[in-house]
């Protein structure tokens, strides 16, 4: 099944006299359940097509569908909450609410809800991502890699269909990138969670189920990881 | 759609946030209280001052019913308080009209008023008790005045009364009486008991009502009327309580309240600028929370519940303050009223309040706006001093265009800045050069405060202006006929009083006293007398005449007052009316050499004197044509006739003072004529001039003199004149300084907010100029230009304006007394509080500076540089 579609994703911008194809026509289909690593030099546009697929940002042209749900049909409200519930962003550089200590960031989108979080799946991701003495701290107070740590529970706690995730390991030396990976692959095997994942790691690209390389804004190249 | 909006997290957001900006809102908070304060000492007075003025009015007219009817019967009174719009119906029996000849001036009668009557009373305060036996009485304190009678309970009285054409003279015994404020009532009935009313059944009464609602009182009196058949009754509407006599008083502060409608306009702008500001700078914040999916609503409950929570901090204490506090800086201020009548509605600090809360949820949704406007990742990444351009492109609109046009134009300038870094290659100019481009750079946000902070400093300097062109010379010119003048005591107080013609406070010990002091040069006095008289028909045309010509904005004014009305008709009809008959001696007239009185015929002071003419008094209008006799007209005057020499105008403060009849003309004969034709009565005011070195002496008289009388008589004289000018200086020119005031301070805070917000903002660009070479001496002497910038920009565009405002509009209104005080003014320009407002601006620049300054470097350069943080 279909997770994750886009068509013909176009997305431009004009900087003075220049018109910069970010995407310049992006056809993807992601299946239920599969992990895609999305790879690029810089400039590619990989960062703009997480953008779209989150409904962060709306195209020059296009579409994107998450499920059943055409993103065009919904309005600015219907798309946050959309996000909240359905969609993970893991962000290079974490976005982590200052004002809030690092519990509250984590259940932030559940809060927004009015929803508790499940405390099982909480109490292990807290433990897997080794954030149980932090849990009272502000981001301000953490090194890069902790709140990279907090950024990717906040993704997970919801347990949306999809995580969408902007160099989650760049901060993180390689045993905890390697872990990052595991607990991805582990619940988006568990929960059948879509992952579309930028990273520059080919190592950790060949964990994924399936590789896409950007170019100036196109797919050049798509096969399966590992094979 | 789907479901949304959890309130924890909004309420959890609200306070984070409020705690995490704590100088933003401290600053807010205390800009709000200062609002809140200011308005509310305003709105105090105005409240003050419209009641007082009401309250003197209801004390003259005596009751607070809408409607006031004479004649009426028993069946008619019953069939009144059964109508349904009748809200209460007071009713007294009336036993007969008061003959007595000291009080026949207020045409008295003697009633036995019911509870609902004695409610709707306003002639005064009760001393003593109602009366309840047969004998006792009720009067209040002008009648006891007139009838020489003690004001104490148990006093007795003998009333001159008539019934059915028969006259009875009763005695009664004084249970109590009513004492006047501040003015001395048109009714001057008397109360007895129902025992004494039960001896005189009769079927006449008095019946005051008082509708709901007091608007289209006409129409319901002709309703009421036609419905109770009252058409034998004399019916008369209550002046005071008609709603258009009610806006009329609230207009005599329109000036105070156009200020308070001015103050909310600038107090608008200036949060909408704070909160804009706060918009953008946590833009890249309110873009992170979006992304994770808070929804509009939510962020607009956010800052809409933020902006609440401060308004209620800063507008509650603002308001206790003023009404405790404040109170003390009305009185000090020059405002007519004293503590004890300082005074706010609940409805209008409930309004006023509102109006303040409605003002900054709207400020707040406009920011709100601003992060809707952008989609999460152009939030996430805005530069916050370049706002997004538009939330997405297909919904630009021309403006919008027009504005990224512009934009781009901006960059291609931006080129310049080699140009400017060349002209500072030595390093020495560079500073200015960067302040002075920021500066301009984000003139977008920068506008509105230089507009605040121009804007109290433009109002301070016309404040001052105001106050400096105050003549006190002119003034006393205008206003004083003499050095010292002593006025019957009857007259005093704040509503002048009605004269009473049988008060000697003057005559006997006082008037030896003042010819016996040393260094007296001249003295003079001045009688009155109302009595009735018949208009002859060349009069009676020329009044007409008058009204329907020139004096028609003067009839205009005076048509809503009924009895005004009546009396005009009835004299333009009949030629029945009463005049007061002036007395002047002849020591007095050169007193008025100064004025232009003047208004047709001849005057001839020793011809005057001799006798046999008199003189007839005119309106303002400079006209030939006035509402009385020409020069050359014969009046008679109780049994002696007189030839009108010249029409004249006789200045206000000499014939201050109220009467009983609201249409009266005016003939002035000499005085020693006039103390042959009225023996009996009292002077009503004494001029005399003393010489400069005896002044003091004089003044002492009068204030032992005042203490024994227990009355402020000696009011008009120099002195106190003096005193009393520089008090209404100061009124005068308050609500504009108060004004002025606030709206530098909200000026002076918006810059304070912006400033520090956009340097702060910047530190990881002044790290990054750090790290190129650029010391931090530089970079201090960069934050202190753009600080001094807004204080420089603010001052010149102040005292261009002000400058030009002053030379131009503000003399021209002084010169032309457009002012209602312009008659005592002389226009002089100033600029005396300019240095001062500079200098606190620059303080507060330097200081600024200092501060952003050591808190930027409080990390190190490599830090800032890293930082993305807020």
């Amino acid at each position: 099944m279909i997770q994750l579609r886009a068509n013909n994703l176009k997305k431009y911008y004009q900087r003075g006299s220049h018109l910069i194809k970010a995407l310049d026509g992006i056809d993807l289909e992601v299946e239920r359940g599969c992990f895609l690593a999305v790879m690029g030099v810089s400039g590619s546009g990989k960062s703009t097509l997480l953008h779209l697929l989150g409904g962060l940002d709306e195209p020059t042209e296009g579409r994107v569908q998450i499920g059943e749900v055409l993103l065009d049909n919904l309005d600015e409200e219907e798309k946050s909450v959309f996000r909240r519930r359905k969609v993970g962003f893991i962000f290079q550089n974490y976005n982590l609410a200052p004002m809030l200590n690092i519990y509250e960031n984590i259940v932030f989108p559940l809060t927004l809800d009015g929803r508790k979080p499940d405390k099982e799946l909480l109490r292990s991701i807290v433990s897997f991502l080794r954030l149980e003495d932090l849990m009272e701290a502000f981001p301000g107070e953490l090194s890069g890699g902790q709140q990279q740590r907090a950024a990717i529970a906040r993704a997970l706690i919801a347990k949306p269909p999809v995580v969408l995730a902007d160099e989650p390991t760049g901060n993180l030396d390689t045993i905890a990138g390697r872990d990052v990976m595991a607990l991805l692959r582990m619940m988006s095997k568990k929960y059948g969670q879509t992952v579309v994942m930028i990273t520059h790691n080919e190592e950790l690209a060949q964990m994924a189920d399936q590789i896409v390389r950007l170019e100036d804004g196109k797919i050049v190249e798509g096969h399966h990881a590992g094979k | 759609m789907l479901e949304n909006n959890n309130g924890q997290a909004v309420r959890q957001i609200i306070f984070r946030t409020i705690r995490f900006r704590k100088v933003r809102n401290t600053i807010l908070v205390f800009l709000i209280f200062c609002c809140m304060f200011v308005i509310t000492l305003l709105g105090m007075g105005v409240a003050a001052e419209v009641d007082y003025l009401h309250s003197i009015l209801l004390e003259w007219q005596g009751t607070d019913a809408h409607l006031l009817l004479q004649g009426v019967t028993q069946e008619q009174k019953e069939r009144i308080q059964a109508q349904p719009q009748v809200r209460k119906a007071g009713a007294a029996n009336v036993i007969g009209e008061v003959k007595n000849p000291e009080l026949t001036y207020r045409l008295p009668k003697l009633i036995c008023p019911d509870s609902v009557f004695l409610e709707q009373n306003r002639r005064g305060v009760l001393h003593g008790k109602l009366p309840e036996e047969e004998t006792e009485i009720v009067l209040d304190e002008t009648t006891l005045d007139a009838l020489g009678v003690e004001k104490k309970a148990g006093e007795t009285v003998e009333i001159a009364w008539e019934r059915e054409g028969k006259e009875t003279v009763s005695t009664f015994v004084v249970s109590g009486y009513l004492e006047m404020e501040d003015a001395d009532g048109k009714n001057g009935d008397l109360w007895v008991s129902a025992k004494f009313a039960q001896k005189f059944p009769g079927d006449t009464f008095q019946v005051q009502v008082r509708f709901a609602l007091p608007f289209g009182l006409a129409g319901k009196t002709e309703e009421l009327i036609s419905a109770c058949g009252l058409k034998g009754a004399e019916a008369e509407i209550n002046d005071v309580e008609r709603i258009g006599m009610q806006l009329r008083n609230l207009m005599e502060n329109q000036r105070v309240l156009i200020l308070i409608l001015f103050l909310y306009l600038a107090a608008y702008l200036v949060f909408r600028s704070i909160f804009r500001i706060a918009a953008v700078t946590d833009l890249e914040y309110y873009g992170r929370l979006k992304t994770l999916g808070m929804s509009p609503t939510q962020i607009r409950q956010v800052w809409t519940g933020s902006g609440m929570i401060l308004c209620a901090a800063g507008a509650v204490p603002g308001i206790l303050f003023a009404l405790f506090g404040g109170r003390i800086v009305l009185t000090h201020t020059g405002w007519s009223v004293s503590l004890e009548q300082l005074h706010i509605h609940v409805w209008q600090l409930l309004l006023q309040t509102a109006f303040l809360f409605l003002v900054v949820r709207r400020c707040s949704e406009r920011a709100a706006d601003v992060i809707e406007n952008c989609s999460p990742m152009e939030a996430l990444h805005a530069i916050w001093w370049v706002m997004p351009s538009g939330k997405y492109r297909k919904k630009q609109t021309e403006r919008k265009e027009k504005r990224i046009a512009r934009i781009r134009k901006e960059r291609n300038r931006n080129r310049r800045r080699l140009f400017l870094t060349k002209m500072g290659k030595s390093g020495r100019n560079l500073p200015f050069f960067l302040a002075a481009e920021s500066f301009w750079k984000n003139r977008k946000w920068t506008w509105k405060v230089c507009a605040a902070l121009a804007g109290g400093m433009f109002l301070i300097l016309m404040a001052a202006t105001k106050y400096h062109s105050f003549d006190a010379e002119k003034y006393l010119r205008e206003t004083a006929i003499s050095d010292f003048v002593v006025k019957e005591a009857s007259l005093c107080g704040n509503a002048g009083g009605i004269y009473n013609e049988r008060e000697n406070k003057i005559d006997g010990k006082m008037k030896q006293e003042i010819l016996a002091l040393y260094g007296l040069e001249e003295y003079g006095a001045v009688s009155s007398k109302e009595i009735p008289h018949v208009l002859p028909e060349s009069v009676r045309e020329q009044i007409r005449s008058f009204f329907a010509g020139e004096g028609e904005e003067i009839f205009h004014y005076m048509e809503p007052y009924t009895q005004w009305l009546q009396e005009y008709e009835k004299a333009t009809d009949s030629g029945r009316c009463t005049i007061r008959i002036w007395g002047i001696d002849q020591a007095v007239f050169p007193m008025l050499k100064e004025m232009d009185w003047i208004l047709d015929g001849t005057w001839d002071l020793e011809q005057f004197a001799q006798g046999g003419y008199a003189l007839a008094v005119g309106s303002d209008i400079p006209s030939k044509e006035q509402p009385n006799y020409s020069p050359g007209e014969l009046v008679e005057i109780d049994g002696r006739t007189f030839e009108i020499m010249a029409t004249v105008y006789l200045p206000d403060r000499m014939t201050q003072g109220g009467s009983y009849h609201m249409f009266v003309p005016e003939i002035v004969i000499p005085g020693t004529d006039f103390r042959e034709l009225y023996p009996e009565t009292s002077i009503r005011k004494l001029y005399f001039n003393v010489e400069d070195r005896k002044e003091k002496e004089a003044e002492t008289l009068l204030k032992s003199y005042e203490k024994r009388v227990g009355a402020p008589i000696a009011e008009e004289s120099s002195y106190a004149l003096k005193q009393s000018f520089r008090e209404e200086c100061i009124r005068s020119v308050f609500p504009e300084l108060a004004a002025g005031c606030l709206l530098f301070l909200l000026g002076i805070s918006g810059y304070i907010n912006t400033q520090a917000t956009m340097t702060l903002a910047r530190t990881k660009e002044f790290a990054i100029f750090q790290s190129m070479g650029m010391s931090g001496k530089k970079i201090f002497q960069m934050i202190l230009w753009e600080c001094l910038c807004y204080v420089l920009v603010s001052s010149v565009i102040a005292v261009a304006v002000g400058c030009l405002y002053s030379l131009t509009i503000l003399k021209r209104s002084i010169q032309r007394e457009l002012f209602s005080t312009g008659w005592v003014m002389t226009y002089r320009f100033t600029l005396f509080p300019l240095p001062f407002l500079i200098l606190a601006g620059i303080v507060a620049a330097v200081l600024l500076a200092v501060f952003c300054f050591f808190h930027s470097e409080k990390k190190s350069v490599v830090e800032r540089i890293r930082q993305t943080e807020m």
